[in-house]
């Protein structure tokens, strides 16, 4: 009896290169290429250049209007940013907007 | 055409519907083959023909030419379709011998003729009768002459899974070859 440490696991059985190339020629000779019928590749070649002349316009359009939302709310966001940005500078300064900050404001002369 | 230009044409073809045409046409023959080759029936080949090319119209935006190629990548499309054609159906496919191109020669002789028609009839038999995987590694092997690699990146395995599937296959078959082939069956 062989030792634990004499006893082999087989995990693969090799195989010639000779036996693969004649499986490979059973599967070649069993399964010749078949061309599509002549009408069926004409149809789906018009069907395909078709719809891809749909889909690529759709893309376009969908494109030119991400950009133009993209733009358009880019601008209003800068625009929001820029006053929070001064209201915001402006309340560190102690100045409420809209009202003439007390440094600035124009005192009447005393009688 | 070179892998160059085909990059070109693939750059192009995400924009420009003439340039996908043009990848259709190049490939169009093979895909419906493979479909041809799993189906066994001439409508259900161009029925998933058809799908996988609006498919790959669909989503060549999102292709990157980063590791698996154009053609790994369109027959990852046609696969998984098949794929689904098994499921849905859940039919064994069988390959349709009347519509398959006859193989004798002008001057093959008329019981040669019969013999190889006997012999191709016994082998699409066996082959009708292996799981999908193992159909779908031999058809991109030895048919469309796929690495080991492209067959990893169609069939969504890693290539030693691959490796082991194909020693596996191969070893099953040759077990079905009966001896002195092909000489004599």
């Amino acid at each position: 009896m062989k030792s634990r440490a004499q006893r082999y696991i087989v995990l693969q059985e090799s195989m010639p290169a000779e036996e693969e190339q004649v499986v490979g020629q059973v599967v070649v000779r069993t399964l010749p290429p078949v061309a599509p019928p002549a009408a069926f590749v004409e149809q789906l070649g018009s069907d395909l250049v078709a719809e891809a002349r749909r889909h690529y316009d759709v893309e376009q359009r969908r494109h030119r209007v991400t950009r133009t939302v993209g733009w358009v709310g880019g601008g209003v966001l800068s625009v929001v940013g820029g006053v929070a940005l001064w209201m915001f500078v402006q309340r560190k300064r102690g100045v409420t907007p809209g009202v003439p900050s007390p440094s600035t404001a124009v005192f009447p002369a005393q009688a | 055409m070179d892998e160059g230009e085909e990059r070109d044409l693939i750059v192009r073809a995400k924009s420009d519907p003439e340039a996908f045409g043009e990848l259709y046409r190049r490939y169009v023959g093979r895909i419906y083959n493979y479909h041809y080759r799993h189906t066994g029936n001439p409508t259900e080949a161009e029925d998933l023909t058809s799908r996988t090319f609006f498919r790959a119209l669909r989503s060549i935006n999102s292709y990157r030419d980063k590791g698996a190629s154009f053609q790994a990548w369109l027959f990852r499309i046609a696969h998984n379709l098949v794929v689904n054609w098994y499921r849905d159906t859940s039919r064994h496919p069988s390959v349709a011998l009347d519509n398959a191109p006859p193989l004798h020669s002008p001057v093959q002789a008329p019981h040669e003729y019969v013999e190889a028609q006997e012999e191709r009839a016994y082998w699409l038999q066996m082959l009708a009768g292996l799981p999908e995987d193992r159909k779908t590694l031999l058809i991109l092997k030895f048919v469309e002459q796929m690495s080991n690699m492209e067959i990893a990146a169609v069939m969504g395995k890693s290539e030693g899974a691959i490796k082991a599937l194909y020693h596996r296959t191969l070893i099953s078959l040759r077990d079905m070859i009966p001896e002195g082939w092909p000489d004599e069956v």
